[in-house]
Protein backbone atom coordinates (compact mmCIF):
# COMPACT_ATOMS: atom_id res chain seq x y z
CA UNK A 1 0.00 0.00 0.00
CA UNK A 2 1.86 3.14 -1.17
CA UNK A 3 0.39 6.39 0.24
CA UNK A 4 0.78 9.04 -2.92
CA UNK A 5 -0.52 11.86 -0.64
CA UNK A 6 2.37 10.95 2.20
CA UNK A 7 4.76 10.75 -0.61
CA UNK A 8 3.43 13.54 -3.03
CA UNK A 9 1.92 15.94 -0.42
CA UNK A 10 3.41 15.06 2.81
CA UNK A 11 -0.29 14.72 3.91
CA UNK A 12 0.17 12.74 7.52
CA UNK A 13 -2.48 10.32 8.28
CA UNK A 14 -2.46 7.45 10.81
CA UNK A 15 -1.79 4.51 8.81
CA UNK A 16 1.72 6.20 7.94
CA UNK A 17 3.02 5.02 11.31
CA UNK A 18 2.51 1.00 10.02
CA UNK A 19 3.10 2.30 6.10
CA UNK A 20 6.10 4.51 6.71
CA UNK A 21 7.63 3.58 10.07
CA UNK A 22 6.11 6.95 11.54
CA UNK A 23 7.39 7.22 14.89
CA UNK A 24 4.21 8.19 16.99
CA UNK A 25 4.77 11.91 18.99
CA UNK A 26 7.00 13.05 15.91
CA UNK A 27 6.54 15.62 13.10
CA UNK A 28 8.76 13.83 10.98
CA UNK A 29 6.36 11.41 8.36
CA UNK A 30 8.85 8.92 8.50
CA UNK A 31 11.28 6.60 11.03
CA UNK A 32 13.62 4.37 10.77
CA UNK A 33 12.38 1.69 12.66
CA UNK A 34 10.74 -0.57 10.41
CA UNK A 35 7.22 -2.84 10.79
CA UNK A 36 8.17 -5.78 13.05
CA UNK A 37 4.93 -7.55 12.31
CA UNK A 38 2.71 -7.73 9.62
CA UNK A 39 -0.54 -7.09 9.21
CA UNK A 40 -2.73 -9.91 9.19
CA UNK A 41 -5.90 -10.19 6.84
CA UNK A 42 -8.25 -12.39 8.15
CA UNK A 43 -10.91 -13.67 5.73
CA UNK A 44 -13.28 -14.57 8.47
CA UNK A 45 -15.65 -16.64 5.84
CA UNK A 46 -16.22 -17.27 2.15
CA UNK A 47 -19.80 -16.17 2.71
CA UNK A 48 -21.22 -13.04 0.45
CA UNK A 49 -24.23 -11.45 -0.30
CA UNK A 50 -23.00 -10.22 -3.48
CA UNK A 51 -21.11 -12.00 -6.84
CA UNK A 52 -18.79 -10.17 -8.01
CA UNK A 53 -16.99 -11.24 -11.04
CA UNK A 54 -13.47 -10.42 -9.70
CA UNK A 55 -13.52 -11.52 -6.28
CA UNK A 56 -9.67 -12.59 -4.94
CA UNK A 57 -11.66 -15.00 -2.37
CA UNK A 58 -13.97 -16.70 -4.87
CA UNK A 59 -16.86 -16.06 -2.26
CA UNK A 60 -20.41 -17.87 -2.77
CA UNK A 61 -23.81 -17.48 -1.31
CA UNK A 62 -22.88 -20.05 1.47
CA UNK A 63 -20.48 -20.43 4.33
CA UNK A 64 -17.51 -22.87 3.70
CA UNK A 65 -17.87 -26.11 6.22
CA UNK A 66 -15.18 -26.07 9.11
CA UNK A 67 -14.91 -22.10 8.86
CA UNK A 68 -12.86 -20.73 12.82
CA UNK A 69 -15.77 -20.43 15.24
CA UNK A 70 -15.90 -17.75 17.24
CA UNK A 71 -14.04 -19.22 20.19
CA UNK A 72 -11.30 -20.42 17.62
CA UNK A 73 -11.25 -16.59 16.38
CA UNK A 74 -10.79 -15.47 19.94
CA UNK A 75 -7.65 -17.56 20.15
CA UNK A 76 -6.05 -16.67 16.76
CA UNK A 77 -6.74 -13.08 17.99
CA UNK A 78 -4.78 -14.17 21.01
CA UNK A 79 -1.81 -15.35 19.57
CA UNK A 80 -1.63 -12.89 17.19
CA UNK A 81 -1.77 -10.18 19.68
CA UNK A 82 0.67 -12.32 21.94
CA UNK A 83 3.37 -11.89 18.77
CA UNK A 84 2.35 -8.02 17.98
CA UNK A 85 0.22 -8.25 15.01
CA UNK A 86 -0.36 -4.88 14.64
CA UNK A 87 -3.23 -4.79 13.00
CA UNK A 88 -6.41 -7.24 11.78
CA UNK A 89 -7.96 -6.61 8.79
CA UNK A 90 -11.36 -8.34 9.01
CA UNK A 91 -12.65 -9.51 5.37
CA UNK A 92 -14.79 -12.24 3.77
CA UNK A 93 -16.12 -12.65 1.73
CA UNK A 94 -18.50 -10.21 3.30
CA UNK A 95 -17.57 -10.17 7.04
CA UNK A 96 -20.90 -8.42 7.89
CA UNK A 97 -22.60 -11.77 7.32
CA UNK A 98 -21.24 -12.75 10.57
CA UNK A 99 -23.29 -11.86 13.63
CA UNK A 100 -20.03 -12.50 15.99
CA UNK A 101 -17.97 -9.73 13.76
CA UNK A 102 -18.56 -6.61 16.74
CA UNK A 103 -17.65 -9.11 19.11
CA UNK A 104 -14.90 -10.30 17.64
CA UNK A 105 -13.88 -6.65 17.09
CA UNK A 106 -14.11 -5.65 20.28
CA UNK A 107 -12.22 -8.60 21.26
CA UNK A 108 -9.21 -7.46 19.27
CA UNK A 109 -9.07 -4.34 20.09
CA UNK A 110 -9.35 -5.25 23.50
CA UNK A 111 -6.40 -7.69 23.16
CA UNK A 112 -4.38 -4.45 21.64
CA UNK A 113 -4.42 -5.10 18.30
CA UNK A 114 -6.29 -2.40 15.68
CA UNK A 115 -9.19 -3.71 13.87
CA UNK A 116 -10.06 -2.83 10.43
CA UNK A 117 -12.27 -3.83 8.19
CA UNK A 118 -12.77 -4.64 4.05
CA UNK A 119 -16.68 -4.82 3.13
CA UNK A 120 -18.77 -4.15 0.49
CA UNK A 121 -20.38 -2.05 2.39
CA UNK A 122 -24.33 -3.15 1.84
CA UNK A 123 -24.87 -4.28 5.55
CA UNK A 124 -23.42 -1.51 7.26
CA UNK A 125 -26.68 0.37 8.80
CA UNK A 126 -26.66 2.42 11.09
CA UNK A 127 -27.07 0.34 14.27
CA UNK A 128 -24.26 -2.11 12.90
CA UNK A 129 -22.20 0.49 12.15
CA UNK A 130 -22.77 2.21 15.95
CA UNK A 131 -22.35 -1.60 17.09
CA UNK A 132 -18.63 -1.57 15.40
CA UNK A 133 -17.92 1.48 16.34
CA UNK A 134 -18.64 0.79 20.02
CA UNK A 135 -16.63 -2.55 19.37
CA UNK A 136 -13.38 -0.50 18.58
CA UNK A 137 -13.32 -0.74 14.69
CA UNK A 138 -11.00 1.81 13.71
CA UNK A 139 -11.82 1.75 9.92
CA UNK A 140 -13.83 0.60 7.45
CA UNK A 141 -12.75 0.36 3.61
CA UNK A 142 -15.89 0.30 1.23
CA UNK A 143 -15.52 -1.41 -2.29
CA UNK A 144 -17.06 0.11 -5.01
CA UNK A 145 -16.24 -0.68 -8.72
CA UNK A 146 -18.11 1.71 -10.81
CA UNK A 147 -20.63 4.41 -10.79
CA UNK A 148 -23.89 2.35 -10.36
CA UNK A 149 -24.31 0.48 -13.97
CA UNK A 150 -20.83 -0.51 -14.05
CA UNK A 151 -20.49 -1.33 -10.18
CA UNK A 152 -24.02 -3.59 -9.84
CA UNK A 153 -23.14 -5.29 -12.84
CA UNK A 154 -19.89 -5.98 -11.29
CA UNK A 155 -21.67 -7.16 -8.29
CA UNK A 156 -23.88 -9.05 -10.07
CA UNK A 157 -26.92 -7.75 -7.83
CA UNK A 158 -29.00 -4.65 -8.60
CA UNK A 159 -28.56 -1.39 -6.27
CA UNK A 160 -25.28 -2.35 -4.26
CA UNK A 161 -24.29 0.80 -5.82
CA UNK A 162 -26.51 2.82 -4.05
CA UNK A 163 -26.66 0.63 -0.64
CA UNK A 164 -22.74 0.93 -0.34
CA UNK A 165 -23.31 4.80 -1.03
CA UNK A 166 -25.40 4.51 1.76
CA UNK A 167 -23.27 2.31 3.55
CA UNK A 168 -20.69 4.73 3.15
CA UNK A 169 -22.35 8.09 4.59
CA UNK A 170 -23.67 5.96 7.32
CA UNK A 171 -20.01 5.64 8.55
CA UNK A 172 -19.43 9.37 8.39
CA UNK A 173 -22.59 10.15 9.89
CA UNK A 174 -21.53 8.05 13.23
CA UNK A 175 -17.84 8.80 12.88
CA UNK A 176 -16.52 5.69 11.92
CA UNK A 177 -13.35 6.61 10.00
CA UNK A 178 -14.38 4.84 6.33
CA UNK A 179 -12.42 5.07 3.07
CA UNK A 180 -12.84 3.66 -0.58
CA UNK A 181 -11.49 0.89 -2.31
CA UNK A 182 -11.76 0.48 -6.09
CA UNK A 183 -10.10 -2.08 -8.27
CA UNK A 184 -9.56 -0.52 -11.27
CA UNK A 185 -9.90 -2.10 -14.61
CA UNK A 186 -10.24 -1.90 -18.22
CA UNK A 187 -13.93 -1.99 -17.85
CA UNK A 188 -14.30 0.60 -14.79
CA UNK A 189 -11.42 2.72 -15.48
CA UNK A 190 -13.87 5.48 -17.19
CA UNK A 191 -16.14 5.51 -14.05
CA UNK A 192 -13.37 6.27 -11.55
CA UNK A 193 -13.64 10.13 -11.35
CA UNK A 194 -16.94 10.47 -11.43
CA UNK A 195 -16.64 8.11 -8.15
CA UNK A 196 -14.29 10.43 -6.50
CA UNK A 197 -16.43 12.83 -7.27
CA UNK A 198 -19.31 11.45 -6.17
CA UNK A 199 -17.81 10.25 -2.68
CA UNK A 200 -16.14 13.85 -2.26
CA UNK A 201 -19.30 15.52 -2.50
CA UNK A 202 -20.58 13.14 0.64
CA UNK A 203 -17.93 13.76 2.64
CA UNK A 204 -15.14 10.36 1.94
CA UNK A 205 -11.40 11.63 2.33
CA UNK A 206 -9.72 8.51 1.58
CA UNK A 207 -9.01 6.88 -1.51
CA UNK A 208 -7.83 3.45 -1.90
CA UNK A 209 -7.05 2.27 -5.92
CA UNK A 210 -6.37 -1.58 -6.29
CA UNK A 211 -4.66 -2.90 -9.06
CA UNK A 212 -6.23 -6.02 -10.06
CA UNK A 213 -4.74 -9.50 -8.25
CA UNK A 214 -4.79 -12.37 -10.17
CA UNK A 215 -6.40 -15.06 -7.50
CA UNK A 216 -9.89 -16.06 -6.96
CA UNK A 217 -12.48 -15.08 -9.79
CA UNK A 218 -9.79 -12.74 -10.39
CA UNK A 219 -7.39 -15.12 -12.23
CA UNK A 220 -9.58 -15.55 -15.44
CA UNK A 221 -10.22 -11.51 -15.96
CA UNK A 222 -6.51 -10.67 -17.38
CA UNK A 223 -8.42 -9.69 -20.45
CA UNK A 224 -10.00 -6.51 -18.40
CA UNK A 225 -6.98 -5.78 -16.85
CA UNK A 226 -5.11 -2.78 -17.99
CA UNK A 227 -2.05 -2.41 -20.20
CA UNK A 228 1.10 -0.79 -19.87
CA UNK A 229 -0.32 2.70 -21.34
CA UNK A 230 -3.83 2.38 -19.48
CA UNK A 231 -1.56 1.67 -16.09
CA UNK A 232 0.41 4.69 -16.49
CA UNK A 233 -2.01 6.88 -17.93
CA UNK A 234 -4.36 5.81 -14.80
CA UNK A 235 -1.14 6.26 -12.09
CA UNK A 236 -0.03 9.37 -13.36
CA UNK A 237 -3.98 10.74 -13.39
CA UNK A 238 -4.38 9.79 -9.27
CA UNK A 239 -0.97 11.53 -8.70
CA UNK A 240 -2.54 14.56 -10.49
CA UNK A 241 -5.87 14.46 -8.92
CA UNK A 242 -4.10 14.20 -5.50
CA UNK A 243 -1.69 17.27 -5.58
CA UNK A 244 -4.58 19.04 -7.41
CA UNK A 245 -6.74 18.50 -4.48
CA UNK A 246 -3.95 19.41 -1.64
CA UNK A 247 -3.29 22.69 -3.98
CA UNK A 248 -6.59 23.42 -2.94
CA UNK A 249 -6.16 22.87 0.55
CA UNK A 250 -8.69 19.82 0.18
CA UNK A 251 -6.18 17.16 2.25
CA UNK A 252 -7.62 13.61 0.81
CA UNK A 253 -5.58 10.67 0.96
CA UNK A 254 -4.93 8.29 -1.79
CA UNK A 255 -3.38 4.99 -1.92
CA UNK A 256 -2.54 2.61 -4.30
CA UNK A 257 -2.32 -1.12 -3.67
CA UNK A 258 -1.22 -4.48 -5.20
CA UNK A 259 1.42 -3.41 -7.91
CA UNK A 260 4.67 -1.82 -6.40
CA UNK A 261 5.78 -0.35 -9.84
CA UNK A 262 4.05 1.86 -8.80
CA UNK A 263 6.70 2.89 -6.02
CA UNK A 264 9.33 3.65 -9.28
CA UNK A 265 6.61 5.38 -11.14
CA UNK A 266 6.17 7.93 -8.10
CA UNK A 267 9.98 8.90 -8.04
CA UNK A 268 9.99 9.22 -11.49
CA UNK A 269 6.61 11.15 -11.44
CA UNK A 270 8.15 13.28 -8.45
CA UNK A 271 11.33 13.96 -10.04
CA UNK A 272 8.61 15.19 -13.78
CA UNK A 273 6.95 17.62 -11.00
CA UNK A 274 9.67 18.54 -8.41
CA UNK A 275 12.89 17.85 -9.51
CA UNK A 276 15.46 15.54 -7.90
CA UNK A 277 15.82 15.99 -4.63
CA UNK A 278 12.06 15.55 -4.24
CA UNK A 279 12.78 12.16 -6.32
CA UNK A 280 15.49 11.17 -3.79
CA UNK A 281 13.19 12.01 -0.83
CA UNK A 282 10.43 9.76 -2.12
CA UNK A 283 12.54 7.19 -2.79
CA UNK A 284 14.06 7.32 0.69
CA UNK A 285 10.42 6.91 2.19
CA UNK A 286 9.80 3.99 -0.20
CA UNK A 287 13.08 2.66 0.99
CA UNK A 288 11.20 2.45 4.76
CA UNK A 289 7.87 1.23 2.98
CA UNK A 290 9.90 -2.01 1.92
CA UNK A 291 8.26 -2.85 -1.54
CA UNK A 292 6.16 -5.94 -1.88
CA UNK A 293 4.94 -6.83 1.59
CA UNK A 294 4.18 -10.48 0.48
CA UNK A 295 5.17 -13.15 3.44
CA UNK A 296 6.95 -10.06 5.23
CA UNK A 297 4.79 -7.22 6.12
CA UNK A 298 0.91 -8.62 5.09
CA UNK A 299 0.15 -12.29 5.94
CA UNK A 300 -3.59 -14.07 5.52
CA UNK A 301 -5.77 -16.30 7.76
CA UNK A 302 -8.70 -17.72 5.52
CA UNK A 303 -12.21 -18.76 6.95
CA UNK A 304 -10.50 -22.52 7.49
CA UNK A 305 -7.68 -20.85 9.49
CA UNK A 306 -4.88 -21.57 6.75
CA UNK A 307 -1.99 -19.23 7.02
CA UNK A 308 -1.27 -17.55 3.32
CA UNK A 309 1.74 -15.17 1.97
CA UNK A 310 -1.33 -12.53 1.24
CA UNK A 311 -4.59 -12.71 0.99
CA UNK A 312 -4.34 -12.68 -2.82
CA UNK A 313 -2.47 -16.40 -2.59
CA UNK A 314 -5.05 -18.89 -2.36
CA UNK A 315 -3.62 -21.63 -3.60
CA UNK A 316 -0.75 -21.79 -1.34
CA UNK A 317 -0.85 -21.88 2.42
CA UNK A 318 1.91 -21.88 5.14
CA UNK A 319 0.12 -24.19 7.48
CA UNK A 320 -3.13 -23.65 9.65
CA UNK A 321 -3.69 -22.42 12.65
CA UNK A 322 -5.59 -25.65 14.13
CA UNK A 323 -2.67 -27.03 13.72
CA UNK A 324 -0.26 -24.35 14.74
CA UNK A 325 0.18 -21.33 16.13
CA UNK A 326 0.40 -18.43 13.79
CA UNK A 327 3.99 -16.79 14.82
CA UNK A 328 4.79 -20.42 14.36
CA UNK A 329 4.07 -20.76 11.00
CA UNK A 330 5.44 -17.27 10.04
CA UNK A 331 8.81 -17.14 11.66
CA UNK A 332 9.58 -20.48 10.67
CA UNK A 333 12.82 -20.47 8.67
CA UNK A 334 13.01 -23.80 7.60
CA UNK A 335 10.05 -23.05 4.86
CA UNK A 336 12.44 -22.68 1.76
CA UNK A 337 9.67 -20.76 -0.18
CA UNK A 338 9.23 -18.58 3.07
CA UNK A 339 12.75 -17.57 2.65
CA UNK A 340 13.70 -16.76 -0.29
CA UNK A 341 10.11 -14.45 -0.39
CA UNK A 342 11.90 -12.72 2.42
CA UNK A 343 15.27 -12.48 0.11
CA UNK A 344 13.99 -11.41 -2.84
CA UNK A 345 15.74 -8.46 -4.74
CA UNK A 346 18.74 -11.37 -4.77
CA UNK A 347 16.57 -13.92 -6.28
CA UNK A 348 14.93 -11.77 -8.99
CA UNK A 349 15.33 -12.75 -12.45
CA UNK A 350 14.88 -10.87 -16.31
CA UNK A 351 14.44 -7.13 -16.24
CA UNK A 352 13.76 -7.14 -12.59
CA UNK A 353 17.58 -8.37 -11.89
CA UNK A 354 18.75 -4.97 -12.64
CA UNK A 355 16.47 -2.75 -11.98
CA UNK A 356 17.48 -0.05 -10.26
CA UNK A 357 14.07 0.18 -8.17
CA UNK A 358 13.91 -3.76 -7.54
CA UNK A 359 14.91 -2.72 -3.84
CA UNK A 360 11.59 -0.34 -3.37
CA UNK A 361 9.21 -2.61 -5.49
CA UNK A 362 10.82 -6.14 -4.60
CA UNK A 363 9.49 -7.56 -8.30
CA UNK A 364 5.99 -6.68 -7.07
CA UNK A 365 3.32 -9.63 -7.18
CA UNK A 366 4.87 -13.33 -7.42
CA UNK A 367 1.38 -14.44 -7.92
CA UNK A 368 1.12 -12.69 -10.70
CA UNK A 369 4.58 -13.56 -11.97
CA UNK A 370 3.32 -17.29 -11.68
CA UNK A 371 0.38 -16.80 -13.73
CA UNK A 372 2.03 -15.31 -16.58
CA UNK A 373 4.32 -18.15 -16.34
CA UNK A 374 7.50 -15.60 -15.72
CA UNK A 375 8.60 -17.92 -12.89
CA UNK A 376 8.45 -17.87 -9.35
CA UNK A 377 11.28 -14.70 -8.92
CA UNK A 378 10.37 -13.64 -12.71
CA UNK A 379 8.96 -10.21 -13.48
CA UNK A 380 5.31 -9.45 -12.85
CA UNK A 381 3.53 -8.58 -15.75
CA UNK A 382 2.00 -5.46 -14.07
CA UNK A 383 5.09 -4.01 -14.26
CA UNK A 384 4.20 -0.87 -16.76
CA UNK A 385 7.87 1.23 -16.53
CA UNK A 386 9.80 1.79 -19.24
CA UNK A 387 13.56 0.75 -20.00
CA UNK A 388 15.11 3.75 -19.13
CA UNK A 389 13.40 4.39 -16.01
CA UNK A 390 14.45 0.88 -14.93
CA UNK A 391 17.84 1.49 -16.00
CA UNK A 392 20.63 4.07 -13.96
CA UNK A 393 21.90 4.97 -10.50
CA UNK A 394 19.83 4.68 -7.45
CA UNK A 395 18.55 6.96 -6.09
CA UNK A 396 17.90 8.78 -9.22
CA UNK A 397 20.81 11.72 -9.43
CA UNK A 398 20.62 15.15 -11.11
CA UNK A 399 23.08 13.43 -13.93
CA UNK A 400 20.25 10.85 -14.50
CA UNK B 1 11.89 -38.76 32.51
CA UNK B 2 9.39 -35.87 31.12
CA UNK B 3 5.58 -36.31 31.68
CA UNK B 4 3.70 -37.89 28.86
CA UNK B 5 2.73 -35.64 26.06
CA UNK B 6 -0.74 -34.71 26.05
CA UNK B 7 -2.34 -34.45 22.52
CA UNK B 8 -5.53 -33.92 20.76
CA UNK B 9 -6.63 -35.87 17.68
CA UNK B 10 -7.84 -32.71 15.40
CA UNK B 11 -11.13 -33.32 13.19
CA UNK B 12 -10.03 -32.67 9.91
CA UNK B 13 -13.70 -33.83 8.10
CA UNK B 14 -13.48 -30.06 7.21
CA UNK B 15 -9.96 -29.02 6.58
CA UNK B 16 -10.97 -29.72 2.92
CA UNK B 17 -14.36 -29.26 2.31
CA UNK B 18 -14.20 -30.25 -1.43
CA UNK B 19 -11.35 -32.86 -1.14
CA UNK B 20 -9.40 -29.52 -3.17
CA UNK B 21 -6.51 -29.05 -0.26
CA UNK B 22 -2.77 -31.35 -0.58
CA UNK B 23 -0.31 -31.37 2.09
CA UNK B 24 3.13 -30.74 0.57
CA UNK B 25 6.52 -32.52 1.50
CA UNK B 26 9.91 -31.75 -0.26
CA UNK B 27 13.57 -32.85 0.40
CA UNK B 28 16.46 -30.50 -1.48
CA UNK B 29 18.22 -34.38 -1.92
CA UNK B 30 18.18 -37.92 -1.33
CA UNK B 31 19.86 -37.47 1.79
CA UNK B 32 17.36 -35.02 3.60
CA UNK B 33 14.34 -36.02 5.61
CA UNK B 34 11.37 -34.74 3.55
CA UNK B 35 9.94 -31.56 4.85
CA UNK B 36 6.24 -30.35 5.11
CA UNK B 37 6.39 -26.80 3.25
CA UNK B 38 2.12 -26.04 3.63
CA UNK B 39 -0.45 -27.25 1.61
CA UNK B 40 -1.38 -26.10 -2.14
CA UNK B 41 -5.05 -25.82 -3.31
CA UNK B 42 -5.93 -27.60 -6.69
CA UNK B 43 -8.38 -29.69 -8.23
CA UNK B 44 -6.53 -33.20 -8.53
CA UNK B 45 -2.80 -33.95 -7.63
CA UNK B 46 -1.92 -33.09 -11.09
CA UNK B 47 -2.73 -30.12 -10.55
CA UNK B 48 -1.33 -29.86 -6.85
CA UNK B 49 1.93 -30.83 -8.65
CA UNK B 50 2.19 -28.10 -10.83
CA UNK B 51 1.33 -25.87 -7.97
CA UNK B 52 3.78 -27.79 -5.93
CA UNK B 53 6.58 -27.96 -8.44
CA UNK B 54 6.36 -24.14 -10.09
CA UNK B 55 7.04 -22.84 -5.90
CA UNK B 56 9.13 -25.57 -4.78
CA UNK B 57 11.48 -26.77 -8.01
CA UNK B 58 14.18 -24.56 -7.73
CA UNK B 59 14.40 -26.12 -4.06
CA UNK B 60 13.49 -29.98 -3.97
CA UNK B 61 14.86 -33.44 -5.70
CA UNK B 62 11.78 -34.48 -4.35
CA UNK B 63 8.17 -33.67 -3.72
CA UNK B 64 5.32 -35.82 -1.84
CA UNK B 65 1.90 -34.66 -2.02
CA UNK B 66 -1.17 -35.79 0.24
CA UNK B 67 -4.71 -35.03 0.05
CA UNK B 68 -5.50 -32.75 3.42
CA UNK B 69 -8.41 -34.71 4.44
CA UNK B 70 -6.31 -38.02 4.25
CA UNK B 71 -4.08 -36.85 6.90
CA UNK B 72 -4.93 -37.31 10.45
CA UNK B 73 -3.10 -35.11 13.08
CA UNK B 74 -2.40 -35.16 16.33
CA UNK B 75 -1.25 -31.87 18.24
CA UNK B 76 -0.52 -30.60 21.84
CA UNK B 77 -1.82 -27.30 20.28
CA UNK B 78 -5.49 -25.90 21.20
CA UNK B 79 -6.89 -23.60 18.81
CA UNK B 80 -9.42 -26.12 17.48
CA UNK B 81 -12.98 -26.53 18.98
CA UNK B 82 -13.25 -30.03 17.16
CA UNK B 83 -10.90 -32.23 18.55
CA UNK B 84 -10.79 -34.73 21.47
CA UNK B 85 -8.23 -36.46 23.63
CA UNK B 86 -6.31 -38.86 21.98
CA UNK B 87 -5.51 -42.00 23.79
CA UNK B 88 -1.99 -42.13 24.99
CA UNK B 89 0.01 -45.31 23.27
CA UNK B 90 -0.37 -48.22 25.67
CA UNK B 91 3.35 -47.69 26.29
CA UNK B 92 3.04 -44.20 28.10
CA UNK B 93 6.73 -43.97 28.16
CA UNK B 94 6.81 -41.82 24.31
CA UNK B 95 10.43 -41.69 22.80
CA UNK B 96 10.28 -37.83 21.97
CA UNK B 97 10.27 -37.50 25.54
CA UNK B 98 13.47 -39.37 26.56
CA UNK B 99 16.79 -38.24 27.75
CA UNK B 100 18.69 -40.07 24.79
CA UNK B 101 22.21 -40.31 25.47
Amino acid sequence: MISVSTLLCDHAADGNRLRYDVDTGTDDPVSDSPQRRPVVVWNTTNRCNLECVHCYAGAESEPKAGELTTAEGKRLLDDLADYGAPVVLFSGGEPMVREDLAELVAYAADAGIRPVLSTNGTLLTADRARELKRAGLAYAGVSVDGLAERNDEFRGVDGAFQAAVEGIETCLDVGLKTGLRYTVTRQNVGDLDGVVDLLSDVGLDRFCFYHLSYSGRGETLDSVDLDTAERREVVTRICDRTLEAHRRDDEIETLLVGNYADAAYIVEYARREFGDDAARRVYERLQRNGGDPTGERVAAVDCLGNVHPTQFWRTYSLGNVRDRSFSDIWEDDNNPLLRALRNRPGNLTGTCADCRYKNICRGGSRLRALAADNGLFGPDPQCYLEAEERHGSVPPTNAD
Amino acid sequence: MAEPTERRRLDDGDRAPNGEEFEVFVRSDGSDPMQHVGSVRAADVDGAYEIASRLFAWHADDVWLCPSAEMTRFSTHTLADEASPADRPTDSEEPRAREWS
